[in-house]
């Protein structure tokens, strides 16, 4: 039988509730950097730092509203300057400086770190728990399609961290992304472009919140993509673990010797 | 008698093998052979700034959010709006950077893991002749990508 753990894993490769699970994987601390410069707190919530992560960008949501950031991004972009000096509030703009570069220091550091982690647990090997099943629910390493994970994070962003069972990410897009698509007004926007009525999309959105909708949305479906790859991988982990535990008895005959 | 099969990693997988277990075969008569898999090292050194097979999507990530960005922002004073140039953004910065990257992994190295359609797992195993029958059936049921029965034994 295989045994599964009673002695503390010291390097453990992930962890698996009936609500979610986490995975230690190897990640490029660049990108993990380019994720935080595009929104603070996503580059830790693409890492193993979930909560971190998230009380990031709420943060960042709050000031980026009240400084109005987006709004003077969108007219320094557009090369009306003025416009984009008269529009800004300074009383939380230069809180902004700091959790941005906070943020992106911080999950390149982070990165390092968890590929330190990653490498040391497969070293380690610790038997790995397949599945799961508590009052919340059922939970379990499964082999599942990368490309349906994105497809659905394109439809609904969350949607493809709820295929893959990470429950706190998916909880955390879905409700995020239903505040930014009301305050947007990105919906009815969707409605006047496709009838052609571009004049009427432009009037109906809010700039301000409207700046937030590409990250966002375009982080959904990578991470979701991501997580997908990363667990089918802790799967075949878990399974070589065990045929290797189970079927490689001392006691089987070889077909040919010498 | 000797059967070998190869398999992916999957529930599959362990089904069929229960199968087997359950027609009567024990553990020790069964031999299964995980593949380590190339790229998956475990040097410390050569993987640690690696983003480890799944890079290929990440350059296409990068200017795609980026295109889109810039793409919901010139919309502003472009003829379409924000949604159409927000996509168009999107789909031709995902473009450019899945191409790029793909220029640079072909540049960087140029054997690159294109089989996942090979066997993960191989299973041997020792049953007797009037077995093999029901064996063979079990490992195609259970998406066995090949299964070969070894025509001579040496006892």
């Amino acid at each position: 039988m295989q045994d599964y753990p009673t002695h503390i894993v010291r390097r453990p490769k992930s962890a698996i509730s009936d609500y979610s699970l986490n995975v230690f994987h190897l990640r490029n601390p660049l990108v993990a950097a380019w994720w935080s410069m595009v929104y603070p707190g996503f580059g830790h919530i693409r890492e193993v730092s979930i909560a971190k992560g998230m009380f990031l960008f709420i943060g960042e949501l709050l000031i980026n509203t009240l400084a109005h950031l987006n709004l003077a991004i969108m007219y320094s972009f557009t090369g009306k300057f003025a416009m984009a000096k008269k529009v800004l509030d300074t009383h939380l703009l230069l809180l902004y400086c700091g959790i941005l570069i906070f943020a992106v220091w911080d999950s390149y550091r982070v990165a390092l770190e968890i590929n330190k982690f990653s490498v040391l647990a497969d070293h380690e090997n610790a038997p790995l728990v397949p599945a799961v099943i508590g009052s919340g629910g059922l939970n379990a390493y499964e082999k599942r399609n990368p490309w349906i994970s994105l497809a659905w994070s394109a439809l609904v962003p969350g949607a493809g961290h709820l295929y893959n069972m990470t429950l706190l990410p998916a909880v955390f897009l879905m409700l995020g992304g239903a505040i930014i698509i009301y305050f947007s007004h990105l919906l009815p926007a969707i409605h006047y472009t496709a009838l052609g009525q571009f004049a009427l999309a432009k009037e109906v959105v809010d700039w301000q919140w409207l700046l937030n909708v590409p990250s966002f949305y375009c982080f959904a479906i990578y991470d979701a993509y991501v997580k997908t790859v990363e667990i089918n991988k802790i799967f075949d982990q878990e399974q070589a673990q065990f045929m290797k535990n189970k079927y490689q008895s001392p006691l089987f005959k070889m077909p040919f010797r010498y | 008698m000797y059967l070998v099969a190869s398999f992916h990693y999957n529930l599959h997988t362990e089904i069929a093998i229960t199968k087997l277990e359950q027609l009567g075969i024990p553990p020790e008569q069964i031999l299964a052979v995980p593949l380590e898999k190339r790229g998956e090292t475990r040097n410390i050194f050569d993987t640690i700034h690696h983003a480890d097979g799944i890079s290929m999507f990440d350059g296409g990530a990068i200017l795609g959010t980026a295109c889109m960005v810039l793409g919901v922002i010139y919309g502003f004073v472009l003829e379409w709006g924000p949604i159409v140039w927000g996509l168009l953004g999107l789909a031709g910065g995902f473009l450019a950077g899945f191409l790029l990257d793909l220029l640079f992994s072909k540049l960087k190295h140029s054997r690159e893991r294109s089989h996942e359609q090979d066997g993960e797992l191989f299973v041997l195993i020792n049953c007797d002749k009037d077995q093999v029958k029901e064996v063979e059936k079990a490992l195609w049921d259970h998406l066995a990508l090949g299964v070969a029965v070894l025509p001579a034994t040496i006892e």
